[in-house]
C-alpha cells in the first residue's frame, strides 16, 4: 500500500533521466471487461482476443511509450466466423513512471496515458468506419535485464461507428466500455 | 360533383387508409408462419397446403414458400431445384434432400417447361403420420407464383427466392408489382448476390430478409462476447434455431437483433418443445411444418385470418 502514492509521485516528476530503459518491444495483450452500444443499450461481457503489441520509446526519452495494438486473432475471427473484414488498430501514448518498490531486484512501473483508436468493418452491403477514444491506466511489471513487462491495466473507451449497415441503409453506433487488460512484452535490452 | 366530394374528403383528411407494409403489418406477438405452405398439414408449396394453414385451427398468418422458374421463364413454387423428392419422378418420393448439393434427383425444374411441370403430381409424396399418401393422384400441381397470388389475394406471403441462376428477380418484381402485392409481400434469399440484386432493383420500402451472412454475423455477435458489431440490417431476420450445434434460440440473441430493428422469424421449428423455447427467447414469429401445433402454443386466433375467409 505504501508504494501507490509513490507509484503516482515517481509517474508525475520521474525525471529525463531516470535509469536505463528498453527502447522497444513486441507482445501480446488479452482483455475482459463489459461493453454497451447504441441504440438500445445493454451492458454485455467482452473478451478481447489476444492481440498483437509493439512498443516503442520515441526520441529515446525513456519516459514516454508509444504502443500500438492490432488486434489480429479478432480480424481473423471475424473474417472466418462473421465473413467481415474487421480491422482495428489502437495507438497509446503512455507515460512511463520509474519506481524502486521492493519487488526483488526488478521494477513496477506506473503506465497511463490516452489511446486513439481506427475501426473499419467491411461486409456484404456494409461499410462502416469508425474511431476509439480511450485510455489505459496501471502498472507494468519490468522483468529481469528489462527484457519483459507484464501490465496490468484498466482501459475505459469510447467508440463511434457510421456508415452503411446494409442496402440504402446507414447507421451511426456509439457505444463504450471498460477493459481490464493484460499485455507481456518483450523489450530489447536497453 | 363526385370531384368536389372528393376534394373536400382529401381536405378533411379522411382519405382512404394506406395498406400498411408487411413490416408495418407485423403484431407485436408472435406470428405463425406455414414454412412452404404448411409442409406437414398438406403437400408442401401447393395449393392445397396453403388452404389448410389457412384453416381456424391454425390460421398461418404469412406462408412462407419457394420460388424457381420453368424452362420458359415462368415462376413456379417448389423447393428444390429438382421435381423427384415432391412429384415422385426420376428418383421418387423417398430420395434423400440434400439442400446443400448443387444437383440431386435427376429431373431440373428449370429444365421443363410450365406445360410438363403442371402435368406432374405435386400431391404423389405427401404422407401422413400413418404412412398413407392420401393426395397421390389427386389431380394436385405445382403452383405458378401467379396462381398462388391471385388465389389468396389477401394472405401474406414469405416468397424465398431458391433459383440464383438464372435471376429470377426481375421477373418476380414485375409480377409481384403487376398483382399489387408488395405490402403482403417479403423476399428472401440466402444467397447474398440474389439479396443484393433484390436490394438494388425492388421498389423502395420493399421488405426484404437477411441473407445467409448476416445471418452467421448477428448468430455470433450473441453468441461470442468477441465485440465486432457491423453487422448488416435489412427488413426482418429469417434465422435457424441452431446453427452448427449452437442454440439461437436465446434472448441475448433475439433482442439484439430486434434492438437494431428487425423483427425476428425462427425456422423450421417442427416440435413443442423448441418451439416453447423460441418464444420465450422472445421471436416475432414461428416458421413451421406445423401451423396446428404452433397456433395451439401460441394459444391465440391468427391476426387478419377473417380476411382470408
Amino acid at each position: 500500500m505504501r508504494c501507490i502514492p509513490l507509484l503516482l509521485a515517481l509517474l508525475l516528476v520521474s525525471p529525463a533521466t531516470a535509469g536505463a530503459v528498453e527502447n522497444a518491444g513486441a507482445g501480446s495483450s488479452m482483455g475482459f471487461g463489459v461493453t454497451a452500444y447504441s441504440p438500445a443499450p445493454q451492458v454485455a461481457p467482452r473478451i478481447n482476443l489476444p492481440s498483437l503489441e509493439l512498443a516503442a520509446a520515441p526520441g529515446g526519452t525513456k519516459l514516454w511509450q508509444l504502443r500500438v495494438r492490432l488486434p489480429l486473432l479478432n480480424t481473423i475471427y471475424a473474417a472466418g466466423l462473421r465473413q467481415q473484414l474487421d480491422l482495428q488498430a489502437d495507438v497509446f501514448w503512455l507515460k512511463l513512471g520509474q519506481c524502486d518498490c521492493p519487488v526483488g531486484n526488478h521494477v513496477v512501473r506506473p503506465v497511463l496515458g490516452p489511446m486513439a483508436g481506427a475501426r473499419l468493418n467491411i461486409a456484404p452491403g456494409v461499410v462502416q468506419p469508425g474511431i476509439a477514444l480511450g485510455g489505459r491506466f496501471g502498472a507494468e511489471y519490468v522483468g529481469p535485464q528489462r527484457r519483459i513487462g507484464l501490465t496490468v491495466a484498466a482501459e475505459p473507451f469510447f467508440e463511434l461507428r457510421g456508415g452503411s449497415a446494409g442496402p440504402g441503409r446507414s447507421s451511426l453506433t456509439t457505444g463504450g466500455g471498460a477493459l481490464l487488460v493484460i499485455a507481456l512484452t518483450g523489450y530489447q535490452a536497453p | 360533383m363526385r370531384i368536389l366530394l372528393g376534394f373536400a374528403l382529401l381536405l378533411s383528411g379522411c382519405a382512404l387508409p394506406a395498406t400498411p407494409s408487411f413490416v408495418e403489418w407485423l403484431p407485436t406477438h408472435p406470428i405463425v408462419v406455414a414454412h412452404r405452405g404448411g409442409a406437414s398439414v398438406g403437400p408442401e408449396n401447393t395449393i392445397r397446403a396453403i388452404q389448410r394453414a389457412q384453416e381456424p385451427s391454425m390460421e398461418a398468418e404469412v406462408m412462407e414458400i419457394d420460388l424457381h422458374s420453368s424452362a420458359d421463364d415462368v415462376l413456379v413454387v417448389i423447393h428444390d431445384k429438382t421435381v423427384d423428392r415432391t412429384t415422385g419422378v426420376g428418383q421418387g418420393c423417398d430420395i434423400a434432400q440434400d439442400t446443400t448439393a448443387e444437383t440431386f434427383g435427376d429431373i431440373k425444374v428449370h429444365d421443363l417447361t410450365l406445360a410438363e411441370l403442371q402435368e406432374l403430381d405435386a400431391g404423389a409424396c405427401y404422407t401422413t403420420e400413418d404412412g398413407s399418401r392420401p393426395y397421390a393422384g389427386t389431380g394436385i400441381t405445382i403452383p405458378t407464383l401467379r396462381e398462388t397470388l391471385v388465389t389468396f389475394p389477401t394472405q401474406r406471403f414469405m416468397l424465398e427466392i431458391k433459383q440464383k441462376d438464372p435471376s429470377v428477380v426481375p421477373a418476380l418484381l414485375e409480377l409481384v408489382g403487376e398483382l399489387d402485392a408488395f405490402d403482403r409481400s417479403c423476399f428472401l434469399a440466402f444467397d447474398e448476390g440474389v439479396t443484393q440484386e433484390l436490394a438494388r432493383t425492388a421498389p423502395e420500402g420493399t421488405c426484404i430478409s437477411m441473407p445467409a451472412s448476416g445471418i452467421r454475423c448477428w448468430s455470433t455477435d450473441g453468441l461470442f462476447p468477441f465485440g465486432g458489431g457491423g453487422c448488416p440490417t435489412y427488413d426482418v431476420m429469417w434465422m435457424p434455431h441452431t446453427s452448427s450445434g449452437l442454440n439461437l434460440k436465446t434472448e441475448r440473441i433475439v433482442s439484439n437483433i430486434q434492438d437494431a430493428g428487425m423483427p425476428v422469424f425462427m425456422w423450421t421449428i417442427n416440435d413443442e418443445e423448441t418451439m416453447q423455447a423460441a418464444l420465450d427467447a422472445g421471436v416475432d414469429g414461428i416458421i413451421t411444418d406445423r401451423p396446428d401445433l404452433a397456433r395451439s402454443l401460441i394459444g391465440r386466433p391468427g391476426v387478419g385470418a377473417q380476411e382470408n375467409e
